[in-house]
């Protein structure tokens, strides 16, 4: 493109430039010549006038009176005019046209531009006046100088024009480069984008087309990058909950079918048999466990919830009941507080997903000094459910996975330390269905705050 | 017999490899996480650690890499993704063993690794019988008692594999290859002879519906 434009360009500033060349250096010739020819027939005529003056006087005052010939006086004189002229270059012949017998009535004036090996001539050959119209007068004027000097002008002309075409080469090729350099970026992005590296931008400034077109250009980069990132992001969350789920089956599978593989092959007591069997039907619980929450979550999906008005203090009493064996375990106290009366949800949903918050809440909490806070109450509009313990914390980089299916936390995923990695998941899903927003702030060391917002509005 | 480190943070799965090595005469000790790995080490020699990648404090790629000793290392873990296998075994782990596993094949690697490293048993010995694995010989009250290069490896198996009941397809294969086209009454007919040899008859035990199991007091 760039190559196409540069010799188009050049093409037709060679064209116009010689041809102007060309165009001077001719008319320029022409004129000289014609210049040339002027002054020879100016001269030519001033001769003719002085010789025939000349003549008339030699002949009549002297040339009769001492008996000579007319021919031998006017060959003098000319020879005379000759020698003075043939300094300015002019060469001059008389010749008498009544001894070659041509006929002088018509004969005309003529000027002829000769070239010929010797050099350049203008020639004038024309009758004397009368009375002595019978002589023709040849002139001839040597002009092989100024011709040479034209040549000369011609060529200093055209190496000029080289030179200036050398020159507007280079002028060319750099207002090309400038007036390409952002299609050449746009083309370098535009092949990093299609590399893969999608961060790439290009940077145009000003207002022309070409800068609209790298705006352009750089949304659409954007956009790009954001699918592949988001593509990307999403591949990796699936991958992970495959992992996970993975994990969170095998690990039961190989606990029920190890054991079971024991009691079948090896030889055992009464006592190994109870423990054996525990270990089988503790791990099949756990899995009918992840069975029952997937199954939930799935049903919740696509759930509407039948909303009636519930007193607080009896959802709040509820879960602190169901909570009690727990906390006593552990030593940690929950306090609960509302200062609203009602809220609008379904009973069981919402106290299940009071239970799971609950759970996290306790599950991260110290034994001994750890306080779990329940607390509702009225804001702008809606209800918040708070549930915020002085435990552990969460790092900041797991807060947005948490709600995400079998995500847990703790990395190698010790059932000690927590479920499958459905509560919240399920927590979600049940603040979806109702409308309501689940918001998580934690900090390590500080403890986590779980903020349910319902809205009244509808 | 050899000394045997499982570290792994699921009580169930470590008691069950721990009870099936101590089946067939390993001494174990359990640890539940990473950083237990090295107090253990500090109190007493291993033989072979078996290592769950997903643990708390430490995971097992972490611990791998930390472990000064020469010890070999067995991954026995629930991560089956073939990079976590190669960077298993390129961290210098002997063996990648994905849950859930066979106890039979648990067993088997285990004793490939523990050969490698000539840590496994070179000889057994029951009552008055010992039977030599390097020679391949058998001695009854030292006298040596001969066998048929199947029978030999029956016995062998039935021993590596003390007190775990072998099917007799199993044992058909490790004897005889798996393209023996043979009955499974062949392995009976074996056993038989094995047992009158040996005087083995309440040792080797018929189990129900299954095969056979050769029982030895812990």
């Amino acid at each position: 493109m760039r190559l196409k434009t540069f010799v188009a360009t050049y093409l037709l500033f060679l064209f116009v430039l010689f041809s102007s060349v060309g165009i001077v250096s001719v008319h320029l010739t022409n004129s000289q010549v014609n210049m040339l020819k002027d002054k020879g027939a100016g001269q030519f005529q001033t001769i003719a006038h002085s010789l025939a003056w000349d003549i008339v006087a030699a002949w009549d005052n002297g040339g009769r009176r001492h008996q000579g010939d007319l021919s031998t006086v006017v060959a003098d004189l000319v020879h005379g005019y000759a020698r003075f002229y043939s300094r300015h270059n002019v060469l001059l012949s008389v010749v008498d046209m009544q001894l070659t017998g041509q006929n002088t009535n018509a004969r005309q004036t003529e000027i002829t531009f000769v070239e010929s090996i010797d050099g350049h001539f203008i020639l004038i050959s024309g009758l004397l006046p009368t009375p002595h119209g019978n002589f023709l007068l040849n002139y001839s004027l040597d002009i092989t100088d100024n011709i040479a000097q034209m040549r000369g002008i011609q060529q200093l002309l055209l190496i000029s024009a080289a030179v200036f075409a050398i020159i507007a080469a280079f002028t060319l090729h750099i207002i090309l480069s400038v007036i390409f350099k952002p299609l050449v970026a746009v083309a370098k992005a535009s092949r990093e984008i299609a590399g893969g590296k999608f961060d790439e931008r290009i940077h145009i400034k000003g207002n022309n087309e070409l800068a609209r077109v790298a705006t352009d250009f750089n949304q659409m980069a954007e956009k790009i990058e954001d699918q592949i990132t988001t593509l990307e992001e999403e591949a990796e969350n699936k991958q992970q909950f495959v992992d996970n789920f993975a994990h969170e089956v095998r690990t039961p599978l190989t606990s029920i079918y190890g054991y079971a593989e024991y009691m079948h092959k090896a030889l055992l007591d009464e006592k190994e048999i109870i423990e054996s069997t525990a270990y089988i039907m503790d791990e099949a619980q756990h899995i009918k466990h992840i069975a029952n929450s997937l199954l939930e979550l799935a049903t919740i999906r696509n759930y509407i919830p039948l909303k009636k008005e519930i007193l607080v203090s009896k959802l709040f009493d509820d879960v602190a009941q169901s909570m009690e064996n727990s906390l006593q375990e552990k030593n940690v106290r929950l306090i609960c507080s509302h200062d609203v009366q009602v809220l609008c949800a379904q009973e069981d949903l919402m106290k299940s997903l009071l239970l799971n918050l609950c759970t996290n809440a306790l599950q991260a909490c110290a034994p001994n000094e750890g306080v779990i806070h329940l607390l509702a109450k009225a804001e702008e509009n809606g209800i918040v459910l708070r549930v915020s313990d002085n435990g552990c914390g969460i790092a900041a980089e797991s807060l947005p996975k948490l709600t995400t299916s079998f995500y847990r936390v703790d990395q190698s995923r010790n059932r000690g330390s927590g479920g499958a990695g459905l509560g919240l998941a399920l927590c979600k899903q049940i603040a979806q269905v109702h409308g309501a927003q689940l918001f998580i702030e934690s900090k390590l060391g500080e403890g986590t705050v779980v903020k349910l917002k319902l809205t009244t509005s509808e | 017999m050899a000394v045997i480190l499982i570290a792994e943070d699921d009580k169930a799965i470590n008691t069950l490899i721990k009870k099936n090595l101590e089946l067939v005469g390993h001494a174990c000790s359990s640890v539940f996480d990473g950083e237990a790995v090295f107090d253990a080490l500090q109190t007493r020699s291993y033989d072979l650690i078996l290592l769950d990648i997903m643990m708390p404090k430490m995971d097992g790629f972490q611990v791998v890499q930390a472990v000064k000793e020469d010890i070999p290392i067995i991954f026995l873990t629930a991560r089956s993704a073939v990079e976590d296998r190669v960077r298993g075994l390129k961290l210098g782990a002997d063996d990648y063993i994905i849950k859930p596993f066979d106890m039979l094949e648990l067993q088997a690697r285990i004793e490939t690794v523990l050969r490698r490293v000539n840590k496994s048993e070179h000889s057994f010995c029951l009552d008055d019988v010992k039977v030599d694995f390097s020679s391949q010989q058998i001695y009854r009250k030292d006298m040596l008692v001969d066998f048929a290069p199947q029978e030999f490896l029956l016995i062998e198996a039935l021993i590596i594999n003390r007190n775990i009941a072998l099917s007799r397809d199993k044992l058909l294969t490790i004897a005889w290859g798996y393209d023996y086209a043979g009955d499974t009454r062949t392995v009976d007919v074996h056993i038989h002879g094995i047992r009158k040899k040996l005087g083995w008859e309440n040792v080797i035990k018929t189990v129900y519906k299954l095969g056979y199991r050769l029982e030895v007091k812990q």
